[in-house]
């Protein structure tokens, strides 16, 4: 009985935890600014057995704590914020924090603390507008849903008409929408969205241009994306390899595809010979190296027809082109035919050097 | 003590539980018309509202929240001046006798729902907490992705927007910094449990006249919750 009691415990204590996490719930919020008003937040403070509350932030001196157990373990507390009235305009943050104690006796300890932001934005006076503008790289046939989030930044309301157009490579425009009027009350804000349906359009890279138009201006975004096509391109491959021994064999591809492509494999013929590289998986764009080998172990100098056909979503890209199989003492006397004629060049040029000296010492 | 029930007993008994089961489900079919009104079927054009709050808790832990080179000495017999020591395992004998070597560094992760901003600060400086000879005496650290991408910069990214928006820093070893909140670590730690991690690693060089006695220093590690 003895012993399983005792491999439970060691058990239990395995599956403490080297050190507990500090926390804080809800991990951020955002308020509404109104001037001189009162807000009662309530925190949750978790993880660690010893912990301190504290604020910063721009706003922490409009703030107060209400924690009657500082220092205690996992526990609700709360926060008192006036908002003042005359809060500069632009993002303002309360930190809301928690800390725990450093650990004991160590030569050099960590210790961990968490901050919750609360947001405030404080409207500008009159009208400010921001805009964002989000488009995403979609496949060829795909709806490109583009989106315009205006939001009214001030305190006034204003009228504003707004207009997403999309250009392609060539600056020629292939879609456009515009929107009826309306008015946007201070704070307040709205999305606008624009389906553009790729059908019918040549794959490669696209421009949105947004415009947001109102009694106090034109605000102007732009985004970008691409049209994917299920392509994947053969960059290059090894050109050179060494008799005698077993040679790295890489291809070089560039996915067109803006979605991830599994099992992407290279099937390899180097005139009569033939290997397959090992699959790898890629990315939405990505360019990625295949990599197999060229076995040359008996293999006789000379140049070599390569087939090399890639594989890839249920396609196909193929290049073909020649490759050397080279005699390593050929390559080493190569490199020191090379290395010769640059000693004989800096030798001549010592010479010259030398000779003009001379001269002028002569006169 | 109670007197056995018999066989022929518990069958009576049976027989009645049967009968009474019977008929309390006979009696419930015969109601059930009154109750055929009950169905999945909306009888009115009134809306409901579900509604559901995801609470998000930010929270941070040190996994590994301590480093002791134990006790030792500069070895200065030798002629050094100077005995260094990290968190990569450097530790060299000829320079630096009795010390321990250490091999892991601060490990630091994301426990909470939330992706979060890292700062760090230390409570000494070399002086502080080494002593000894200043032009001499250092107090550096480094940081580095603990799993993979764990770490993004601000806007999300692998690698540096605009050639100063980057992951983890300082990538090279660099003084402490003991101004709170700290320096930026992490502008990004993500929360996904694969990739949620990073390290800290401290490198010590001991002067040959420090100051013999326990050193103690601490470092902090705030996360605050990025928007």
């Amino acid at each position: 009985m003895a012993p399983k009691f005792l491999s439970f415990l060691a058990f239990l204590i395995l599956l403490i935890p080297a050190a507990t996490a500090i926390g804080i719930s809800p991990a951020i919020q955002t308020i509404e600014y109104v001037p001189e008003k009162e807000f009662l937040l309530s925190y949750n403070a978790i993880g660690a057995e010893s912990i301190e509350t504290y604020l910063r932030g721009d706003l922490a001196q409009y703030a107060e704590i209400i924690d009657p157990a500082q220092g205690s373990g996992p526990r609700t507390f709360q926060v008192r914020l006036k908002i003042p009235a005359d809060a500069a305009p632009g993002p303002r943050q309360l930190l809301v924090g928690v800390i725990e104690q450093p650990p004991e006796g160590a030569m050099v300890g960590g210790r961990a603390a968490y901050q919750s932001p609360v947001l405030v934005f404080v409207p500008y006076p009159g009208v400010h507008l921001e805009g964002t503008l989000f488009a995403h790289d979609i496949n060829i046939n795909d709806t490109e849903r583009v989106k315009l989030e205006v939001i009214n930044r001030g305190t006034q309301s204003v009228p504003i008409t707004a207009s997403i157009e999309i250009f392609d490579a060539q600056g020629a425009s292939v879609g456009r929408q515009d929107f009826e009027l309306l008015t946007l009350a201070g704070s307040a804000g709205k999305d606008f969205r624009y389906d553009w349906d790729s059908a019918g359009h040549a794959p490669g890279p696209y421009f949105v241009k947004a415009q947001v138009i109102s009694p106090s201006g034109v605000l102007e975004r732009e985004s970008s994306f691409s049209v994917g096509s299920l392509q994947l391109r053969i960059l290059g491959f090894t050109k050179n390899g060494t008799v005698g021994m077993i040679n790295p064999f890489t291809i070089d591809v560039k996915s067109d595809w803006n979605s991830p492509l599994a099992s992407v494999y290279a099937d390899v013929t180097l005139n009569d010979s033939t290997f397959k590289t090992p699959t790898i998986d890629m990315q939405p764009s990505e360019q990625a190296t295949l990599k197999g080998y060229w076995d040359l172990t008996g293999a006789a100098v000379g140049v070599y027809d390569a087939d090399i056909k890639v594989y890839y979503g249920g396609a196909l890209s193929r290049a073909t082109g020649q490759v050397s199989a080279i005699d390593k003492l050929a390559e080493n006397a190569s490199s020191g035919i090379t290395g010769a004629r640059i000693a004989i060049a800096g030798a001549l040029l010592l010479i010259a050097i030398l000779i003009l000296v001379l001269r002028r010492r002569k006169k | 003590m109670a007197k056995d029930v018999s066989n022929k007993q518990l069958a009576t008994m049976l027989v009645v539980a049967i009968v009474i089961s019977l008929g309390g489900t006979w009696a419930v079919l015969q109601k059930s018309s009154d109750l055929r009104s009950i169905t999945g079927l909306q009888s009115s054009s009134d809306t409901g509202t579900a509604q559901l709050t995801i609470e998000t808790i930010g929270a941070i832990r040190f996994a590994v929240d301590t480093v002791n080179f134990g006790s030792g000495r500069i070895n200065t017999s030798a002629g050094n001046q100077r005995c260094i020591l990290d968190t990569k395992g450097t530790n060299n004998s000829a320079q630096c006798i009795n010390f321990t070597a250490v091999t892991a560094g601060f490990q630091l992760e994301n426990d909470g729902t939330a992706n979060a901003s890292v700062q760090l600060s230390f409570s000494n400086d070399a002086d502080g907490f080494l002593g000894g000879d200043p032009t001499i005496n250092e107090y550096r650290y480094n940081v580095s992705q603990n799993e993979t991408n764990s770490c993004r910069n601000s806007t999300g990214g692998t690698g540096c927007a605009a050639g100063i928006n980057c992951t983890v820093a300082p990538v090279s070893w660099s003084d402490v910094n003991t101004t709170a909140p700290g320096t930026t670590i992490c502008p990004k730690l993500l929360f996904s449990d694969l990739s949620d991690s990073i390290l800290v690693d401290i490198n010590l060089t001991l002067p040959y006249d420090t100051p013999a006695g326990a050193k103690q220093s601490t470092l902090t590690a705030t996360a605050t919750t990025a928007p």
